[in-house]
């Protein structure tokens, strides 16, 4: 899909500056458009990631004492603001409302101000929406630990603290409609659609499922209408758009087949919305709303091939380069998890299968494999992209961003075989009614200990992850001489002037 | 036990199909379907053509970042 | 003629308001007109306040409140009800609390199954009293404990195997967890009289 010559006439127009917000400096040097958004993006874009990091660390903090206590019961078991049925949502809250929102957040910003070549606006309404944020969750987190959980799966924080988070969506959303309308692209790129639909469709979710008008079985249908669409229509379409670009920017070549990309876009915006349901597989809601969900659910793969398409034939011809890129690296990882775990919920929600893993640990697995190896990872990704742009500085150490790759990587990995395997034995077990339900316990418990080993691990990761951030933040650390990578590319990689042949020996 | 529900929901679907596939048909007509692969190569330009990343600091060629504030 | 991204938004917003009439609306509509299923009844007085305290303690993440049809997955087989659940069950529950895993058995009918409240208290004290090799968490908070005088424990005093209470101590139940206690009797799920009628 290579053009034969990279200069296209829409290209072109898109950097030439308008009168108005770039002053005539830059008609010196074109180039810098990209030096001036990062810029005018850096504090709003900081803010976000910064809390999004400092929630990871907490959610993962909660996420070692909910492991911890499955294995050993009694662990703090005298305290009640830490028991496992407290620890557990404020575990799911702070990785789904406080890390990854956040860190989407920040990423989306400045994708935005690239994808739309003009500076973000309203950056002080940004920041004031990411402090609200962040009083959203103090006050959700400590409401859960204190018993104040709304009981409802996915949104157990207390409304107060959802009465913080939803404005402050639309502070951002407000933000970006204004950068939007003042663009200076003619063509809005795949990324931008993503970007603006979740904007558009999380807060109708988040009220939708706020509403006090619900209880019993409709309660659940809705209940699992928006988990499903939180995952499906706010953290896929950042993971996505963010994915379009890195890919893309990093191999250096243009999606594999971008027309394509509008296909994938609408059968998501239309299918994903309709499979919520098979949470409800075997339950009391009505048979035939049930089966609806399992049949859009299917037609998800539709979504997930066209994505899977575009991702990977991109990636894959200059696929030596996640050798080189963290960013790469970690984007790749995550659209490859992403075509796993879609292609998993497109095929499991059937009836006979879900006999089996409905209830079990199987779907822990199934939603870590979606909401870590897809969404964390490229989230880890674009942060080692943007950080060095807005921040103007490098990362600190090749070696601790390896350590923060593989931990990750073979945590999740660990995580996620061992809680599939353990799950499956779990349910069929429970099918047999000849087994005692203890014994059913006993034999998921291994599984549940390599769960507290992968978590071990992923903590190491993200504790490397937070401590780099930190160091980049603060520009400590050597000072750098070029982009950060794992091994030294050979010359003409990555631009001109990147070091001489590669020398895998010397650089790890 | 009654249908309306599921009648309802087959309504949906059905009006929502037919909706969807009017769209498509008038976007046809007016032309958005044509240079649909156009849009690839927004990521890239003059200063950064494909195959060659230069969105990078600190490279010796590199554009350097104005004084952060 | 609409512009682009006004295009995108108005079918992004018609997506979802579709899927949201579907999955949310209508069945809130069909099923509000449904009758509660025979032993079904509002909740009053300790029970509401046990509801609450098993939400507080997020009973939910382990514990289920739906039987699977007969014949699908073990459940009846089991002995967790008599029938499979139907929406009329649930009529009354503000929020659901269906639940989504079974790292413990499903509660729906747990009041025909476990009808003593001293196997329930010591449960609760410490589920591996009554347990063993459970993974439950304890509950301790829901208990005071006593000096044992030389009379011996208080009438009251949950009864525990050797080594689970305090040493030289009884435990008592709060109001917490009689009311925890009181809320598990409610859910039992009545057979009905016309078995054809399940969904």
């Amino acid at each position: 899909m290579t053009p034969s010559s990279p200069v296209l006439p829409e290209a072109a127009e898109a950097v030439l500056p308008t009168p108005g917000r770039l002053t005539d400096a830059v008609l010196e040097d074109v180039v810098t458009w990209r030096r001036r958004v990062d810029a005018a993006s850096r504090r709003p874009v900081l803010a976000y990631v910064l809390s999004g990091v400092v929630w990871l660390v907490v959610g993962t903090g909660f996420a070692l004492l909910a492991s911890f206590k499955l294995d050993e019961p009694d662990w703090l078991g005298q305290t009640a603001a830490l028991t496992f049925g407290r620890v557990r949502p404020a575990h799911l809250a702070a990785m789904v409302y406080g890390w990854l929102s956040m860190v989407d957040i920040g990423i989306m910003i400045w994708l935005w101000g690239r994808l739309l070549k003009t500076e973000v606006r309203h950056t002080g309404v940004l920041l004031a929406s990411c402090a609200l944020w962040n009083v959203g969750m103090v006050i959700g987190i400590i409401g859960l630990l204190a018993g104040a959980s709304t009981g409802v799966e996915w949104v157990e924080m207390p409304v107060a603290s959802f009465v913080c988070i939803v404005p402050a969506l639309g502070l951002v959303a407000f933000s970006m409609l204004a950068s939007l309308r003042r663009r200076r692209v003619q063509h809005l790129y795949i990324s931008v659609w993503y970007l603006g639909a979740c904007m558009l469709w999380t807060p109708i979710l988040l009220v939708a499922v706020l509403l006090p008008i619900y209880s019993g079985v409709p309660h659940a249908t809705v209940n699992w209408w928006f988990a499903h669409n939180i995952l499906g229509l706010w953290l896929t379409p950042i993971g996505l758009a963010s994915a379009y670009y890195f890919i893309p920017k990093v191999v250096g070549r243009p999606v594999y087949s971008y027309h394509l990309s509008y296909l994938g876009f609408w059968t998501l915006a239309l299918f994903y919305n309709w499979a919520g349901v098979h949470h409800l597989v075997g339950g009391p809601a009505p048979q035939w709303l049930v089966t609806v969900s399992i049949t859009f659910s299917v037609m998800m793969i539709i979504p997930v091939l066209v994505v899977a398409v575009n991702h990977h034939m991109t990636a894959f011809s200059r696929i030596r380069r996640v050798v080189y890129s963290p960013t790469l690296r970690f984007v790749v990882f995550g659209a490859m998890s992403y075509t796993a775990v879609s292609l998993q919920g497109a095929l499991m929600p059937f009836r006979s299968l879900m006999e089996v893993t409905h209830f079990t640990h199987y779907t822990i697995a199934h939603s870590h494999l979606g909401m870590y190896a897809f969404g964390t990872m490229i989230a880890f990704g674009s942060v080692y992209y943007i950080l060095p742009r807005v921040t103007g500085w490098e990362w600190a150490s090749r070696r601790l961003i390896a350590l923060h790759f593989w931990t990750t990587g073979l945590g999740i990995g660990m995580y996620v075989v061992g809680m599939t395997i353990g799950g499956v034995i779990e349910g069929r077990m429970m099918n047999d009614a000849s087994i005692p339900f203890l014994d059913i316990v006993a034999a998921t418990k291994p599984w549940l200990w390599s769960r507290s080993v992968a978590g071990v691990l992923m903590t190491v990761g993200h504790l490397t992850f937070a401590y780099l951030v930190w160091q980049i933040v603060r520009h400590r650390g050597p000072a750098p001489t070029g982009p950060v990578y794992f091994r030294t590319p050979p010359a003409g990689v990555f631009g001109q002037g990147d070091g001489g042949p590669v020398d895998s020996s010397a650089l790890l | 036990m009654s249908y309306a529900p599921l009648l309802v929901i087959v309504g949906i679907l059905v009006g929502g199909a037919a909706a969807t596939l009017t769209v498509l048909f008038r976007a046809d007509r007016a032309g958005l379907f044509r240079h649909l692969s156009a849009g690839a190569t927004v990521l890239f330009d003059e200063a950064e053509p494909p195959g060659v990343p230069q969105d990078q600091l600190f490279a010796p060629d590199a554009t350097r970042p104005p004084q952060a504030t | 003629m609409l512009t682009r991204p006004a295009l995108l938004f108005l079918g992004a917003f018609a997506a979802i308001l579709m899927s949201f009439t579907a999955l949310a609306l209508v069945p809130k509509l069909q099923l509000t007109a449904i009758e509660p299923t025979p032993g079904t009844e509002e909740l009053f007085g300790a029970q509401v306040r046990g509801r609450e305290i098993y939400i507080r303690e997020g009973c939910i993440y382990c514990h289920t409140q739906q039987v699977r049809p007969p014949g699908y997955g073990g459940d009846i087989a089991r002995g967790w009800g008599p029938r499979g659940s139907l929406p009329g069950d649930y009529v009354y529950d503000r929020p659901h609390l269906l639940g989504t895993m079974r790292t413990g058995p499903d509660l729906r009918d747990i009041a025909s199954r476990q009808p003593s409240s001293a196997w329930h208290y010591a449960h609760f004290y410490n589920p591996r009293s009554v347990s063993p090799g459970s993974i439950m968490p304890p509950f301790p908070w829901l208990f005071t404990t006593v000096e044992v005088g030389p009379g011996g424990a208080p009438a009251d005093a949950v009864a525990l195997p050797p080594g689970f209470a305090p040493p030289g101590r009884a435990v008592i139940p709060t109001e917490e967890a009689e009311a925890l206690v009181a809320y598990l009797m409610t859910l039992k799920l009545e057979p009905l009289a016309d078995p054809t009628a399940t969904e």
